[in-house]
């Protein structure tokens, strides 16, 4: 068989390459037959013409054969399309104002649809650029109350009792502070327990991998690096091996460079095991994030029953710390993406719809143009082409404008998609890693070819169909488009509804947007100033607690200063610790047992230095210490919920103690009541909180807040200067207004309020662009019939209702399919919502009114022409 | 609506149809498979013999088949690009003995081996119909 090919190859190639010289030849060929076949009936004695006459009568229909031919040697569909392509191209420069708001608008949504999907691409279907990333799985611990705990080491070395994890690690980040190298700066350490790099199958770029001693810090501290860290810091020194980084009280040697793919967890430098002391704590300690890796061919599902089993044999075995903790596997994508998850699927949402609306209202001008083609549509019918090849021909329109749109919107994505990055917040992962690749291109030209089908199938398929029975016979326009203007009426319908569901969607955004911003922070951050000093997690409590005092203490004396302080989180950034609550001489209802109440350290001035109001009694008195009394202020809300009664002050409070051998209940009494701060930006609900004097727990990641009407720069020297010379090996940092410090958690719901609220703009736009287009044209078809109305006398009323109806009718029956959707779409919003339900009436009251006044805005300008019409002229039209 | 709805334009003395004599495909400008592997058949039998251009191909079918298979003269094209297509004959542009240019066709050896293959299958099939054929004139 094989050698066929040696015929049927070059023959192939040739019919395809050189199709001039093929057809020539065939028609030769054709000729000769009949010159032939005259000559050999001449022999009979038949005269010239008569012979001719019968040789080309037995030869039968010469096009029809000739088409045939063609049809046979193949490859005609391939001739077919360039010649449909030449021809398409030729009709769309004929109508160059349609040709370019097609491939404008198709350029943009198609533009705006890549740039997103350059941003998806890394973000949501690609976040963890390993190998194996698909069978690396996050471990989620949970209590009975559904709250997160993180693992510990104890409980970290359990889970490898599985048979279907092959290794589990675990790690927690750390600031530390590195001296040595001139001035002392912070890198962002990762403290690792187990095989880290194992599970994540990090590459190596230089020196060797740490030992197993070394793997749980036994023997000589050693670490390792990011590329970066060491491209910037180090200038890529490849002698870097061997060399020493002290960072805070230990000196590490450098044993190697880690390979650039080493980027979860995000932006570390240096990568060491945790600390010997650390490597083993109490089961109740809660501070690892787990990562572990299947074994191959093991499904999810299997190995969550498996960590199932083995968390209900350590319940038993552990009764007081680990009965009801439960523990949830969860892909180690999907969690790198969790946060931004939504957000990146709301926006890709977006653009998409705006696609389908751009899609619709190209499909919608097809159709109009169609119905303008009608007769040419005709006439090829009639000259034999087949309805297949009309639809081909028309289709092939679309398929031009998509590609020509594509290419465009290519080199818009290329453009934007920087200015975009810019903006989007950037708890997206490897945001920065999003380019137009060839899986950009790959995608543009996906969503190219369904714009092409989207927009040209209805209006090729009507062209294709109305030419046969349409015909020439008809000359007059009155009988051609109550067809297709009805499917137009439906493409209309479905672009408002669309737009109707992205104008809801934005309101929402907007409207809870606008709700987080008036709400009452419950601090006032004018005139404050912050900064940061955060100790290791080995430093002592006393140590820290000193440091603080003294801080507090010199910044306080400080001449311009209202108040300094020192605190565990800045607002808006949540709480350190929570857990449920014991009241001395109070029973809780179950409900107040199982909530989880922040429990915060803050020095007394704190509440004035942030300017959190004193609701009732007075801030605690003391800075906490070892003899220090144990007083706390707790909020507003719980204040509310555990004494209604106002009667707050005096009563003792404390953390519900944890297992049995832990220490028994500390109770601090009450003193005052503040107001309540919203520390979650996005949370409806605030807070309740019990502050208690710093010294009282121990969190080393000081945050100072000092109010003071200074500029910052003079703010920036006094800090300095005060706090210098008992910094030691430590370092100021992040310093800056508070307010900065706090409207960070607020960047990422305004981007995207932003962004949706711009597209849903253009939605509304696009959409009465395509009710206008569909208006006039009804307008311009019915005109005779107006011209008659009102030659009869009829009423400009009468002609505007009428002219009004056919636009007003799509506009309402999109909002009617709209509604539904949009109640369906919003729902899955609502965790993006603040202070704002997803079926909010006001919103959707708004929504309609907006779309139904942008539709009464399309329709105003053909319903003006309708009254216009001047019967005189139309009926002399025809 | 059928496909050859189009054809209504032209009367129907200039459509191009392949008429078989025991076979009433009227309405069809492309024979049924049966009729066009027959044809294919014959086409590469007579090429085996001797290769010929399409005209002299035309006259030799209609001496060999008589009047059973009125074939219009087009239509052999078809069949012969087709053939040509599928590697089993090969064209090229010759002198004839009046000194004409003209494209003679002849035999692949993939097309003789065909030719070999699909003569024993006729044989065979062949005279299964005429059995069954007899049979039922008993």
């Amino acid at each position: 068989m094989s050698n066929r090919l040696l015929y049927i190859l070059p023959l192939r190639l040739r019919t395809l390459f050189q199709r001039d010289r093929t057809e020539t030849e065939m028609n030769d060929e054709l000729a000769f037959h009949i010159d032939m076949q005259t000559e050999a009936l001449m022999a009979k004695g038949m005269s010239a013409e008569d012979a001719r006459l019968e040789a080309r009568k037995s030869f039968g229909n010469l096009g029809v054969h000739q088409e045939e031919v063609r049809d046979a040697r193949g490859f005609t569909w391939l001739e077919g399309l360039f010649q449909d392509a030449r021809q398409s191209i030729k009709t769309l420069r004929r109508t160059p104002g349609f040709t370019a708001v097609a491939v404008l608008s198709l350029a943009i949504s198609i533009g705006a649809a890549a740039t997103v999907f350059s941003i998806v691409d890394v973000g949501l279907l690609n976040p963890l650029p390993l190998p194996h990333a698909d069978r690396l799985v996050f471990l989620q611990e949970f209590g009975t109350d559904h709250k997160v705990y993180n693992g510990n080491p104890a409980r970290l070395k359990d889970w490898q009792r599985s048979q279907t994890l092959s290794t589990v690690a675990g790690f927690y980040g750390e600031g530390l502070i590195l001296t040595g190298e001139g001035e002392p700066f912070r890198v962002q350490a990762l403290r690792t327990y187990g095989p880290m790099f194992d599970v994540l199958s990090l590459p190596l770029s230089l020196g060797r991998w740490p030992t197993a001693a070394e793997s749980k810090a036994e023997g000589p501290p050693v670490a390792l690096l990011s590329e970066s860290f060491w491209r910037k810091k180090f200038n890529s020194d490849p002698n870097i091996s061997g060399q020493v980084l002290r960072l805070g009280s230990t000196a590490y040697q450098v044993i190697g460079v880690l390979g650039k793919e080493a980027r979860y967890p995000e932006e570390i430098e240096v990568w060491t095991a945790a600390p010997q002391e650390l490597q083993t704590t109490q089961r109740q300690a809660g501070f690892l994030d787990q990562v572990a890796i299947l074994r191959p061919g093991v499904s999810l599902a299997s190995a969550q029953a498996e960590l199932n089993t083995i968390a209900a044999q350590l319940a038993n075995e552990y009764p007081e710390t680990d009965r009801g903790r439960a523990v949830q596997l969860t892909p180690l994508a999907d969690h790198v993406a969790s946060t931004a998850r939504i957000g990146l699927l709301l926006f890709f949402a977006v653009v998409i719809a705006i696609l389908l609306i751009v899609c619709l209202n190209v499909a919608s001008l097809l159709l109009a143009r169609g119905i303008g083609r009608g007769r040419e549509a005709a006439i090829r019918v009639a000259l034999g082409a087949r309805r297949s090849r009309v639809f081909r021909l028309f289709l092939m329109e679309s398929f031009l404008i998509a590609i020509a749109s594509a290419a465009i919107g290519l080199a818009m994505a290329a453009l934007g998609l920087d200015t975009l990055k810019a903006m989007l917040p950037s708890e997206i992962p490897r945001l920065a890693d999003a380019a137009i690749g060839l899986r950009t291109v790959f995608a543009t030209l996906i969503f190219a070819i369904a714009a092409a089908l989207l927009s040209g199938t209805l209006p090729a398929w009507q062209a294709a169909t109305r030419a046969v029975n349409s015909a020439l016979k008809e000359g007059g326009r009155s009988n051609i488009g109550t067809g297709p203007q009805l499917l137009r009426s439906a493409l209309v319908t479905a672009e408002i509804a669309l737009s109707f569901v992205l104008v809801v969607t934005a309101g929402l955004m907007a409207n809870s947007f606008l709700q987080l911003s008036v709400a009452p922070l419950g601090f006032n951050p004018e005139h404050a100033y912050s900064f940061a000093v955060n100790f290791s997690w080995e430093t002592k409590n006393s140590e820290l607690t000193q440091f603080a005092a003294q801080a507090v203490e010199r910044l306080s004396s400080a001449p311009g200063v209202t108040a300094a302080s020192v605190v565990d989180r800045l607002p808006l950034h949540g709480g350190s610790q929570s857990g449920p609550i014991t009241v001395r001489n109070l029973s809780l209802t179950p409900a107040q047992q199982n909530e989880q109440i922040s429990w915060r350290t803050a020095s007394p001035e704190y509440f004035a230095a942030a300017g959190v109001p004193i609701v009732m009694g007075s801030a605690f008195h003391n800075f906490g210490g070892a003899k220090a009394p144990l007083e706390a202020v707790i909020s507003h809300r719980l204040a509310t919920a555990l004494f209604p009664q106002g009667d707050a002050i005096g009563r003792e409070i404390a953390q519900l103690p944890r297992g049995k051998d832990s220490a028994p209940a500390q109770y601090f009494r009450i003193t005052g009541v503040v107001g309540d701060v919203r520390h979650q930006s996005s949370d409806a609900a605030l807070p309740m909180e019990v502050f208690v004097p710093f010294g009282a727990t121990f969190w080393p990641q000081l945050r100072f807040v000092v109010r003071t009407n200074m500029p910052l720069a003079e703010f920036s020297q006094l800090a300095r200067t005060r706090i210098q010379p008992i910094l030691g090996s430590q370092v100021i940092e992040q310093l800056g207004p508070l307010s900065e410090q706090t409207a960070e958690t607020k960047t990422a719901p305004k981007t995207r309020t932003l962004l949706i609220t711009v597209f849903a703009l253009l939605a509304l736009a696009l959409s009465s662009i395509g009710l206008f287009g569909l208006l006039s044209y009804e307008i311009t078809r019915r005109s005779p019939e107006f011209g008659i109305r009102i030659a009869l006398g009829a009423q400009p009323v009468e002609i505007a209702k009428t002219a009004l109806r056919h636009g007003l009718i799509p506009a309402l029956c999109g909002l009617l399919v709209g509604i539904p959707m949009a109640l369906l779409v919003s729902q899955a919003l609502q965790s993006l919502l603040f202070g704002v339900q997803a079926s909010d009436p006001r919103t959707y009251v708004m929504a309609s009114i907006l779309a139904v006044a942008t539709a009464l805005a399309a329709c105003l300008i053909p319903t003006l022409r309708a009254i216009r019409v001047n019967p005189i002229s139309v009926l002399r039209q025809d | 609506m059928r496909a050859c709805n189009h054809l209504r334009f032209f009367p129907l003395a200039y459509r191009g149809e392949f008429v078989v004599s025991y076979n009433s495909v009227t309405d069809m400008s492309k024979p049924s498979d049966l009729v066009q592997g027959t044809l294919a058949l014959l086409i590469l039998k007579i090429l085996a013999l001797q290769p010929a251009h399409g005209w002299a191909l035309s006259q030799r079918l209609r001496q060999i088949s008589g009047d059973v298979l009125q074939v219009s003269d087009g239509s052999l094209y078809p069949s012969l690009a087709k053939l040509e297509q599928d590697g089993w004959i090969k064209s090229d542009w010759q002198m004839t003995e009046n000194n004409r240019r003209a494209k003679f066709y002849s035999l692949t050896p993939p097309g003789r081996e065909a030719l070999d293959r699909e003569t024993k299958n006729w044989e065979r099939l062949s005279s299964a119909i005429t059995n069954i054929v007899r049979l039922t004139e008993v």
